[in-house]
Order: C-alpha cells, then sequence, then structure tokens
C-alpha cells in the first residue's frame, strides 16, 4: 500500500518582489509621458457655452490669450494684433492644420477680438475656436 | 564582555510596492490636462476684389446685433426688437424652416463683452443655422 508516490509540493505564491519595480516603472512611465502645458498665458476667466466641443488635435493648436483688459499674449509674449498675425502666419508654415485657439476673458471687449479675427484672415488662419467652458444644465 | 546581539540591518521590501502604487495614483490623480474645449469657425477668406461680393436678398439676411449682456437687437426685413437670449434658439430655428436660405448676422458692438457674443453665437449653433456670419458693428448702423 505504501507504493505511491508523494506528490511534490509546488509553491503557490507569487512572486511580489518585482511589484515594487513593475509600479515604478510605470510611474516613470506615467512621467514621462505626461506633456505639461508649455505657457502660463494670461489670468481669464472663460465664457460658458452649451454647444462646447472638443478639438481632437491638440497639437495643432496655437493658443491666443486675451484678458479682460483686452491685451493680447501668444506663447507667453505680449504682442499686438500686427505681430500675432506675424507669428500665426510662421506657424502656418509648419503647420497647414494650425487651429487657432482664442482663449478670451468673458469680459474682453469685442473690438480686440474683432482685431484678432481680422488679423487672423490676414495671417490666413481661417480655423479659429473660441475656447469655452461647458455650461451645464 | 557581553555578547551584543546582533541586529538584522534590512529595509522591508514588501510595503514598497504599495508606496510605488501610492505615488502612481497621486500623480495620475493630481495631473490636470490642458481642456481643449470651444466653439469651432471658419473665417471666410480676405477679398481684395470688390466685385466678388454677393448681394443678398433682404428676406434672407437676419441680424442680432449685439449690445451687451442680454441686451441683443433681432433685425430682419422691417421687424426689429429686442430678444432675450433664451428665445434666440427657437426664433431662429423656427425661421430656418421657413427660409432655408436664410443668413443669420452676428453684429457685437465694439463695446459688447466677448461673452455676449458666444451667448448669441451659442444659441444659433444649438438652433442648427449653418451660415452664420460674424462682424463688428458698425458706428454708422448703432
Amino acid at each position: 500500500m505504501g507504493s505511491f508516490k508523494r506528490r511534490t509540493k509546488v509553491d503557490t505564491s507569487i512572486p511580489s518582489c518585482s511589484l515594487a519595480d513593475m509600479a515604478f516603472l510605470l510611474l516613470i512611465f506615467f512621467m514621462v509621458t505626461t506633456a505639461f502645458k508649455t505657457e502660463e498665458g494670461l489670468k481669464i476667466v472663460l465664457p460658458q457655452a452649451e454647444m462646447t466641443k472638443k478639438i481632437q488635435k491638440k497639437q495643432d493648436i496655437q493658443h491666443v490669450w486675451v484678458n479682460r483688459a483686452g491685451a493680447i499674449s501668444v506663447n507667453d509674449l505680449p504682442v499686438s494684433p500686427y505681430q500675432m498675425a506675424q507669428i500665426l502666419n510662421k506657424r502656418l508654415q509648419t503647420t497647414p492644420a494650425m487651429v487657432v485657439g482664442l482663449r478670451a476673458d468673458s469680459n474682453a471687449p469685442y473690438n480686440v477680438v474683432n482685431e484678432i479675427l481680422e488679423n487672423c484672415r490676414i495671417a490666413g488662419a481661417y480655423r479659429v475656436q473660441f475656447a469655452t467652458q461647458k455650461r451645464k444644465q | 564582555m557581553k555578547r551584543r546581539t546582533r541586529v538584522a540591518a534590512e529595509i522591508p521590501t514588501a510595503s514598497m510596492a504599495d508606496i510605488a502604487f501610492l505615488l502612481l495614483v497621486f500623480f495620475l490623480v493630481t495631473t490636470n490636462f490642458m481642456e481643449e474645449k470651444g466653439l469651432g469657425l471658419i473665417l471666410p477668406e480676405p477679398t481684395t476684389d470688390p466685385s466678388v461680393s454677393v448681394r443678398i436678398p433682404k428676406k434672407n439676411m437676419m441680424y442680432f446685433i449685439v449690445y451687451a449682456k442680454n441686451r441683443v437687437v433681432m433685425k430682419h426685413q422691417d421687424e426689429e426688437r429686442q430678444m432675450p437670449v433664451s428665445e434666440i434658439r427657437g426664433f431662429v430655428r423656427s425661421s430656418l424652416e421657413l427660409n432655408e436660405n436664410l443668413i443669420v448676422s452676428l453684429k457685437p458692438a465694439p463695446d459688447a463683452p466677448y461673452e455676449a457674443m458666444i451667448d448669441v453665437l451659442d444659441e444659433l449653433r444649438a438652433a442648427d443655422a449653418k451660415r452664420i456670419s460674424l462682424s463688428q458693428l458698425k458706428p454708422t448702423e448703432g
């Protein structure tokens, strides 16, 4: 009766010593791939709109900031509408699919916005997006 | 001489994974992405040739003159009246059903706040108006 072989015991634990390495690897991966916003911009309060839509291609956006007082900033440089047109035109040469992301304060006077739009047309940047926040019902 | 007891000089590594995951979750939660949301618009190309300009029948034009937030005047043919922003959507939608060639022209005053223009543009978008023109109110039109 004692002819049965004893089964060898198999260790059934999951090796946990490499778990920390995996977690750190993930951590480093996310840290490296996260693209932080590169510009400071101006201090603004965006207007709200119900029909707010998401834009797909983030890398093609060129921000134009307008604050409450009507000051314009592009790439963290205070600019005049004419200078803005030149910057936009230069960027259009490298990225033809550029979209102007107009981030203007809700109380910015419209004549500044109008001047920006006119200069966008002159620069050949026809695609504009008015940055808004989604209005909650 | 007393014999010193040996103390094991090891760093406990069992909780290392927990610490790393905690950091991972912390960074995942605190990272705020820049949101790219808004109302898109395609501007018309600038025309230098005045002969290109097209004559549009008066009945196909509807104007919304924005003076300030919640102070919008609607002009269509001989009709001219102030309109609350909340009514614009229904009005434009029913007008578009009657006349599908209607062009809605949005004219904000130079001193109007940007937000007031966005409010009306939002309503026009909600009303499915495809042909929208956006130009600043000229001093002679006020």
